[in-house]
């Protein structure tokens, strides 16, 4: 079974009297199993914050459905099991770190002793232990990054859903989100991240989904889809990944301008 | 339920930072300090004046706390997207809403209990005693700015700040001119008599709370009407309590 799984789901953006606006998503039909890295991809506007929103029960489908661990994503007994990390760190800039992780701990219902170890443990992991006492407002955005990644992994997840993980960071710091979304999927986590940077995609994911201009234009296993064959079917060489993702958007673009 | 907790001690950390919150009760701390200036005017009265105006500057701060504290906080949240990863953990929209509002319920509380003291500091300085009459007009002016709580709660919810301030403002005005609406009614047709009868039940009626007038001359007010105003205090915002968490459900963040 799927741990996440989207029907058909559509997202029509609307205005304040309820007309349509924007169409930011259509029919997306995605499984996603567990333990693997997914990693959605598009360039921007192609409807990949969306669908994490969706996923995450954030805002509502227009139509369809997407189930997570078979239970729809608005479950409040779902929300301890998912760790979100948007494209910018949605914090409260008023606390210092110590005091942020605290804050999403006592969310999950923690407290006294494994709250403070546990809040001590990713302070070390995310290299802010030693800025733990400084307001939020006054961290870099390489390090308001770093706290929206330790505020997933307070939650010990057993599904990530990374937006744009690396995005702001200098090459130091995304190896470093790299390594620890490696790590994620060695402890046997589902990660789901959406990027438009190929090349962090490419030694990562399991599997990519391409989402343009609103719709899933292809998927499967990057060891299948970086194939290229010929008419009989015989590999002839590999692709990478950010050659696909040109060749099939450039395809895309061309039948739909040839319509 | 455990949600609420956290999100409330965090709301309420924030309220006590704010700026709003803190030249509020220091621009009534100087109200009341120099309430004394105004008995000059009026030779003979002066207590009468003090406490007039000690019970003015209380509901002002009051409504002015949750007219531009309140109206900007629900929609700060979604603006900064925190709310995002608030309920991306086990937290619902209406443990969003229920401890919003016990924040600013709660400060208000604090606010007005410094407020008393200093109100009856001065009054003591003055008098020499404490006029019992006083506590009871602070509780019922704190009753009401639960309901106004709850009405500006339920406006932010849709709207942005401005129009929240709009409307809660407009409505803050009519919920004192419901007594008016409802004696109007009776002079007019039968639609003319259900639209302003509809008005006067669905308003809140802020009149009931509107005692100081009466206090500050000396006539009481009996515990008995003070409880049935709590009573319908809570009624009225427990309603609109609810109405709000229906709307904030459906609405796209």
């Amino acid at each position: 079974m799927p741990i996440i799984k989207t029907e058909n789901l559509t997202k029509v953006y609307k205005d304040f009297w309820g007309r349509p606006k924007t169409r930011a998503l259509s029919g997306l039909n995605l499984e996603i199993h567990k333990g693997e890295i997914f990693g959605l991809l598009g360039p921007n506007g192609s409807g990949k914050t969306t669908a994490l929103k969706l996923m995450l029960g954030l805002i509502f489908p227009t139509t369809g459905n997407v189930s997570v661990m078979g239970k729809p994503p608005r479950d409040i007994n779902l929300k301890s099991k998912i760790g979100f990390m948007p494209e910018e760190s949605y914090l409260y800039r008023f606390l210092n770190a110590s005091e942020t992780l605290r804050f999403y701990g006592q969310l999950l219902g923690l407290k006294g002793k494994e709250l403070n170890n546990r809040v001590d443990r990713v302070l070390n992991i995310v290299g802010l232990d030693r800025v733990r006492t400084q307001p939020l407002r006054e961290y870099s955005k390489g390090m308001s990054r770093r706290m929206g990644l330790a505020q997933v992994l307070l939650k010990e997840p057993e599904i990530c859903v990374l937006d744009e993980p690396t995005i702001g960071l200098d090459p130091i710091g995304a190896g470093e989100i790299k390594d620890i979304i490696q790590e994620l999927k060695n402890k046997g986590t589902t990660v789901l991240f959406s990027t438009h940077i190929l090349s962090e995609a490419e030694p990562l994911c399991d599997r990519i989904g391409i989402l343009y201009e609103g719709r899933l234009i292809a998927m499967g296993a990057l060891t299948d889809i970086l194939e290229v064959k010929d008419e009989v079917e015989v590999v002839k060489t590999r692709e990478t990944l950010e050659e696909f993702y040109i060749r099939t958007i450039k395809n895309r673009d061309t039948s739909h301008f040839s319509k | 339920m455990m949600a609420i907790l956290p999100l409330f001690k965090t709301a309420y950390y924030d309220i006590k930072r704010s700026r709003l919150y803190q030249v509020l009760l220091l621009f009534v701390f100087f109200m009341l300090a120099s309430s004394n200036v105004f008995t000059f005017f009026t030779r003979g009265e002066e207590i009468k004046i003090i406490k007039d105006f000690g019970l003015m500057a209380i509901n002002l701060f009051g409504i002015l706390f949750i007219l531009f504290g309140l109206s900007r906080h629900l929609p700060r949240e979604i603006e900064d997207k925190t709310i995002y990863t608030i309920l991306t953990n086990p937290a619902t929209r209406t443990h969003i809403l229920i401890a919003n509002l016990c924040a600013y319920l709660y400060a208000l509380l604090i606010g007005f209990l410094i407020m008393t003291a200093i109100f009856y500091g001065i009054l003591y300085l003055k008098e020499g005693g404490l006029d019992p009459l006083m506590a009871k007009g602070i509780i019922l002016i704190y009753m009401k700015v639960l309901v106004f709580s709850t009405l500006v709660l339920f406006f932010s919810v849709v709207f942005s700040p401005l129009i929240t301030i709009a409307f809660s403002l407009f409505l803050y005005i009519a919920g004192h001119l419901t007594n008016y609406l409802s004696s109007l009614a009776d002079q007019k047709n039968f639609l003319g008599w259900s639209l302003l009868k509809g008005l006067y039940t669905i308003l809140p009626n802020f009149e009931n709370f509107n005692c100081s007038g009466s206090l500050v001359l000396g006539t009481d007010v009996s515990w008995r009407y003070i409880g049935l105003t709590g009573i319908y205090s809570f009624l009225y915002g427990m309603v609109l309590f609810l109405l709000t968490c229906i709307l904030f459900k459906r609405r796209e963040i």
